[in-house]
């Protein structure tokens, strides 16, 4: 009996022993690290190996350390018969290091070579127009988006009634400008101009007489202004703050809604790999409401909003993110009871993924969003209800986007919104889809 | 007196023999790195212990304290142990002052000395926590975890930062002006310290990496074999959509990038921070 449990024992062990090595050289082939040195080993043994080079760079490569793929690459073109798409590859590798220059200057000799293949040539032009902007001294982004929208209530009429469904006319779209100063510390105006506006099908006249029933159309329009820089360029680049400015107004049916102005500070980090991406933003905003008929007690909704968001976004995967927001808001105003105190939290899974049907290369993007805001109110509004209002709305949603070129995309998303209040009049949901197309700048 | 343990004369025989087996060892020139291409003829001044004066090519080791010089139109790239890398331009002339890696650690220091030409340096192991130098007759540049070019004529030095933590220029005087920004340079002199740094021309890192490669052959049946096939590379790796939209892809504020399109396109995003709800309801 002693015997055969020390048999057992005896095999026991060995099996663990043989698990723990198979774990060990199983970690070892998976550990890109080791493959780099490996890659390393074997390419020093036989420097005038091709396919030992290009494993190396691949090892390099796929262990994040583009800088190391640069080198062995760089060495090919020695050869005066090395593949154009060597270049290609260059140029990628300098711009995922925000090297853009030298990714422009590789991209503008692969698309100088006659034997660049027609692909490879589309990449380079795309990647050499991306990096030529980035290097300019005044540089354009953005993105606009103009679509169909319908929605079951868009007023949000209270839960026990029946709200009309309306379609309106979305236009929404946000444009950057930078001013690249040309400092150490990458100072540069940055300037950006938001703008809204909707067009509702069967929405009310464009006056300000009390008694409407119909959705207003808005057009709103917002601009900020503020210097960008890394305040420790030298030990953390990354890392940026910018002080800034901002003014917008906003119409009603053709007339002043209300007016907004105010300033804030941006601080972003992001990682060297940028698979991590941390903000922070705190907002002090004015808004001037205009005295108006046709919206309850307009000229008492103005006040100061200190508004702070937080913005966590991580790259799960290649092309798979996720991002969580959080946002506070203190709004004072001339009425206890359009004073609220609200948080919101907000998180969003993206995916890029091959365009399923295979037309072409362009990546699809699809997100899916969910959270809850809570809202606490100033005080009660004696002639609705003896009690202060409360709400929580959640809001879940997905978006699509489909792109039709490098620029041009269509935009789809359905959204559905929800609010339970402790007032029954202030209960509502609401039901969105939304069929658009992108400009992407 | 205290007559000495048995146990300290057995180490200090030991540190004896260690010192001496390092000696020996120092005695013997230690490998930097290999030629791991060449392009026209390069010529090494010697090795005590391993070649005389002579051309070296692809493949051969390379020794610390060897100088190098390239005939004109001669380019030639070594891959250090530590898996740094230099490309000598044509005309170029080098000496390997000083290379000490130890793989363990990963730790170490390169100094180079550059007489005359144009480099290229692509910082490895050692260079993430130690300076790689380049030391030119006029001052030095200090490469911190990146890619540089350093290019001297004796008189002028000028080194262009490609992409790292930072490249430090320091004149004979003890100037220093420090680039921490990719596709910025500097240049000094005798009598002229390291300038402000300023973004380098495009067309003039054309012209330097034109003299750190041989053109193309442009004759596609004469195409090295390798490369990446038709539409695909392996510098993208798996990143969906590839070059399509490399600004939301491959660029390092791709997040950025992507969260600012995806919000932005939502109308209800921009309503809610514009009017706190969201909602605009009508006077009833």
């Amino acid at each position: 009996m002693k015997s055969f449990s020390k048999a057992v024992a005896l095999k026991a062990a060995v099996a663990l022993g043989a698990i723990a090595v198979s774990f060990s050289a199983h970690a070892q082939i998976n550990d890109p690290r080791a493959q780099v040195d490996e890659a390393f080993r074997a390419l020093l043994a036989a420097p005038g190996n091709l396919d030992r080079g290009y494993g190396y760079a691949r090892a390099l490569i796929n262990a994040g350390n583009y800088e190391g793929g640069v080198a062995a690459l760089e060495r090919m073109l020695l050869d005066p018969n090395a593949s154009p798409s060597i270049r290609v590859e260059l140029a990628v590798l300098y711009y995922r290091l925000g090297s853009y220059d030298m990714a422009a200057s590789y991209a503008q000799a692969a698309v100088a070579d006659p034997r660049l293949d027609p692909a490879l040539r589309a990449a380079a032009e795309n990647l050499l127009r991306d990096a030529q902007e980035r290097t300019k001294t005044h540089r354009f982004s953005g993105s606009i988006m103009s679509g169909l929208r319908v929605q079951s209530n868009p007023m949000g009429s209270p839960s026990n009634t029946t709200p009309t469904t309306e379609a309106d006319i979305v236009l929404n779209g946000r444009l950057e400008h930078t001013w690249d100063f040309g400092a150490q510390n990458g100072a540069a105006l940055v300037s950006t101009l938001s703008g809204y506006a909707s067009r509702y099908f069967d929405g009310a006249r464009y006056n300000t007489k009390l008694g409407k029933t119909d959705p207003q159309d808005l057009f709103a329009i917002e601009a900020t202004s503020g210097v960008r820089f890394a305040p420790a360029a030298a030990s953390a680049p990354t890392f940026t703050l910018r002080p800034y400015l901002l003014l917008g107004d906003a119409f009603l049916t053709g007339h002043q809604y209300f007016a907004t102005f105010g300033g804030g500070l941006d601080a972003s980090y992001r990682s060297d790999s940028g698979k991590l991406l941390l903000d922070a933003t705190y907002e002090a905003r004015g808004t001037d409401y205009n005295s108006r008929n046709d919206v309850f007690e307009a000229n008492k909704q103005g006040g100061l909003d200190n508004i702070l968001r937080l913005r966590a976004g991580y790259e799960v995967a290649p092309g798979q993110l996720l991002f969580g927001e959080v946002i506070g808001r203190n709004r004072n105003t001339d009425r206890e009871y359009f004073d609220f105190n609200s948080g919101e939290l907000r998180m969003t899974y993206l995916a890029n993924y091959g365009n399923p049907f295979g037309w072409d290369n362009r990546a699809w993007t699809s997100s899916v969003y969910a959270g809850p805001t809570y809202r606490k109110y100033g005080g009660p509004n004696a002639a609705i209800d003896p009690d202060t209002r409360e709400d929580l709305e959640w809001r879940v949603g997905l978006t699509n986007s489909v792109p039709l070129s490098d620029s041009w995309s269509v935009f789809m998303q359905a959204e559905y919104t929800r609010n339970d209040s402790n007032i029954s009049s202030s209960d509502y949901n609401n039901a969105l889809g939304l069929v658009g197309v992108m400009w992407r700048y | 007196m205290v007559p000495a343990d048995f146990k300290d004369w057995w180490l200090a025989a030991a540190a004896v023999s260690a010192t001496l087996s390092t000696g020996a060892v120092a005695q013997q020139p230690e490998q930097a790195g290999v030629i791991s291409a060449s392009q026209g003829a390069t010529r090494s001044f010697g090795v005590p212990g391993k070649r005389g004066e002579s051309v070296i090519y692809m493949g051969e080791q390379t020794y610390r304290n060897e100088k190098l010089k390239n005939e004109s139109g001669a380019v030639t790239h070594i891959l250090f142990l530590d898996q740094s890398s230099l490309t000598i331009g044509p005309d170029a002339e080098i000496t390997i002052d000083e290379f000490v890696y130890d793989p363990a650690t990963k730790q170490g220091k390169i100094s180079l000395n550059l007489v005359k030409g144009l480099v290229r340096v692509v910082g490895g192991d050692i260079s993430k926590t130690n300076e790689t130098l380049v030391k030119t007759p006029v001052g030095t540049i200090g490469i911190r975890g990146g890619i540089t070019m350093v290019e001297t004529n004796g008189q002028n030095t000028s080194g262009t930062f490609l992409f790292g933590q930072g490249m430090s220029a320091t004149d004979t005087n003890g100037n220093t002006q420090t680039v921490t920004r990719a596709g910025f340079g500097t240049s000094f002199g005798s009598n002229q310290p390291p300038s402000t740094p300023q973004r380098i021309p495009v067309n003039q890192l054309n012209s330097q990496l034109n003299r750190l490669e041989s053109g193309p052959g442009n004759n596609p049946g004469n195409q090295q074999p390798g490369g990446a096939p038709p539409g695909q590379l392996m510098s993208t790796g798996n990143t969906p959509g590839g070059t399509s939209n490399p600004g939301g892809s491959l660029a390092n504020d791709r997040l950025k990038n992507v969260v600012d399109t995806n919000a932005g396109a939502n109308p209800t995003n921009f309503t809610k921070t514009l009017t706190g709800t969201g909602l605009v309801q009508n006077q009833s």
